[in-house]
């Protein structure tokens, strides 16, 4: 006959098996033809003059380019995350990039389900398409969670530019119209980053009430992705009432 | 006759980072009422563990002096901004004994008190209160989350009156309560079809038929072993109970 003692026990099977929050973020990237520049690594100059997208430096061989760093940066995201005994099944990515068009590369899933898409740099900048795309994609993701029982945080979208947006202006006008009132309602992250000395930090800045951005340092984007990792951790654990501060400046200018 | 009995478990994060337990638990008998109260301090709230005990007490010692009142009162909204304003006030004075502000004291609130086969329910922010009626296993107040799952309400938050939830009725077959904080509902509460794990009835068995000091002990180590597995954050429970079988 079994101890009323033991009536006591729990086991793990006893136990709900709610799905973990979720923390859902979009990486809305800038792979218009200036992200071709080279910024590190071993380069030759060849001494001729290359422009694109209206801005002229010179032709080297070798080297690293921005989206080179992009990309590895991304890598070690997924590498960091997938290291994190509750980051690994709270953080679900998505990635957006702009260039000629907005394109969705790579829809919401877990990290599991995800392979790492390849980046490729061509054209224009068409921003405000590429961000109301990022937003829209976290509205549905949202709803999806709500249907699904799945519970969530604040969704964090990060926008990385390294020059000047050149799509369509009514759309730029309406993307930063709807990430500033979801910012004041308090309904989405945004990290703004300008990548090297040409992004322009002021039209960032119109992305948020506060007027922020931040301009990433030459060859940090395998810090900020390993940044960006760790706040994955930090919120992905984090309770109610619990601030958790998301600062950025070490990695800026 | 009602008995309970308590268990509050420091969380793995917690425990990594060196911050003291920030769940709380109460129970005190008197004037024939038995009030039992749980409060889980807030995480960026720098003193929220010593808010969480502070309105355990302060809603334990409430619900025993004024049950009568309350419960017969008619307007469920002044007996909210009463409770709401006593509990606001003592915290008012362990911020001024601390040097502190008073959301510094944040805290949520879980509270039951029951008497001559009537009862109280109080309810603040998440974590969950359920009952046992008759054979069947029910929550009496669900988690009150905002849009964001680390988004809830505390007894210093400017809109708590809002969100402050009282329940009263008749026992009739209810014969438990079971109050938990929001680290124990990740076990033990089924987000998604909002309904309690039946381990619970178990417990609830096994705290009618045993000593309370034969309870609790065990209680906390079968905490530590599997809710703490899954859930990084503190773990309280309390077992609220009439001990005659029917």
């Amino acid at each position: 006959m079994e101890k009323i003692s033991e009536y006591l026990k729990i086991r793990i099977e006893d136990l709900e098996t709610n799905p973990t929050p979720r923390v859902a973020i979009c990486l809305c990237l800038d792979v218009s033809g200036s992200m071709l520049s080279v910024e590190s690594g071993d380069f030759v100059r060849t001494g001729r003059k290359i422009t694109i997208n209206n801005i002229t430096g010179d032709e080297v061989t070798g080297g690293k380019t921005r989206l080179d760093e992009l990309q590895e940066g991304i890598n070690s995201f997924y590498d960091e995350i997938s290291k994190d005994e509750i980051a690994q099944f709270a953080a679900e990515i998505c990635v957006v990039t702009f260039g000629d068009a907005a394109t969705c590369l790579l829809d919401f899933a877990n990290i599991y389900r995800q392979e790492v898409p390849n980046l490729r740099a061509t054209g224009r900048t068409s921003m405000g398409e590429g961000v109301n795309m990022a937003l829209d994609l976290l509205e549905r993701r949202k709803q999806e969670f709500k249907n699904a029982g799945v519970d969530y945080y604040q969704p964090w979208l990060v926008l990385m530019t390294d020059g000047e947006p050149n799509g369509d202006s009514s759309e730029l006008k309406r993307a930063m119209e709807r990430t500033t009132q979801m910012i004041a309602d308090k309904k989405l992250t945004l990290f703004p980053m300008g990548i090297g000395k040409d992004a322009n930090l002021a039209t960032l800045a119109q992305f948020t009430p506060k007027r922020n951005s931040i301009r990433l340092k030459e060859a940090k984007f395998k810090d900020f992705f390993e940044w960006l990792s760790s706040s994955v951790e930090t919120i992905s654990q984090s309770t109610p009432g619990e601030k958790v501060m998301l600062n950025l400046k070490a990695m800026s200018d | 006759m009602w008995k309970a009995a308590q268990a509050t478990v420091q969380g793995r994060g917690h425990a990594l980072a060196d911050i003291p337990c920030q769940d709380k638990t109460h129970i005190l008998e008197a004037s024939e009422v038995l009030a039992t109260a749980l409060a889980d301090g807030a995480g960026s709230a720098a003193h929220s563990e010593l808010g969480a005990e502070c309105v355990t007490r302060a809603i334990c010692q409430l619900l025993t002096s004024n049950f009568d009142r309350y419960f017969e009162s008619d307007d469920a909204a002044v007996v909210a901004v009463e409770i709401l304003d006593e509990l606001r006030q003592e915290l008012s004075n362990v911020a001024s004994e601390m040097n502190c502000e008073v959301r510094a004291l944040a805290s949520t609130l879980l509270a039951v008190a029951v008497k001559g086969g009537r009862f109280i329910a109080v309810h603040l922010g998440d974590g969950v209160i359920g009952y046992l009626d008759g054979d069947e296993l029910n929550v009496l107040s669900h988690p009150d989350n905002g849009e964001f799952i680390n988004e809830t309400t505390f007894v210093t938050s400017i809109d708590a009156i809002a969100h402050l939830r009282l329940r009263k009725g008749s026992l009739e077959n209810i014969s438990a309560f079971v109050l938990m904080s929001d680290g124990t509902a990740a076990g033990f509460y089924q987000r998604r079809t909002k309904t309690l794990s039946s381990v619970i009835k178990r417990l609830i068995h096994a705290t009618k038929l045993m000593a309370i000091d034969e309870v609790e002990t065990p209680l906390v180590e079968n905490i530590q072993e599997t809710l703490c597995k899954v859930t990084t954050d503190d773990c309280s429970l309390i077992l609220m109970v009439e001990d005659n079988i029917k």
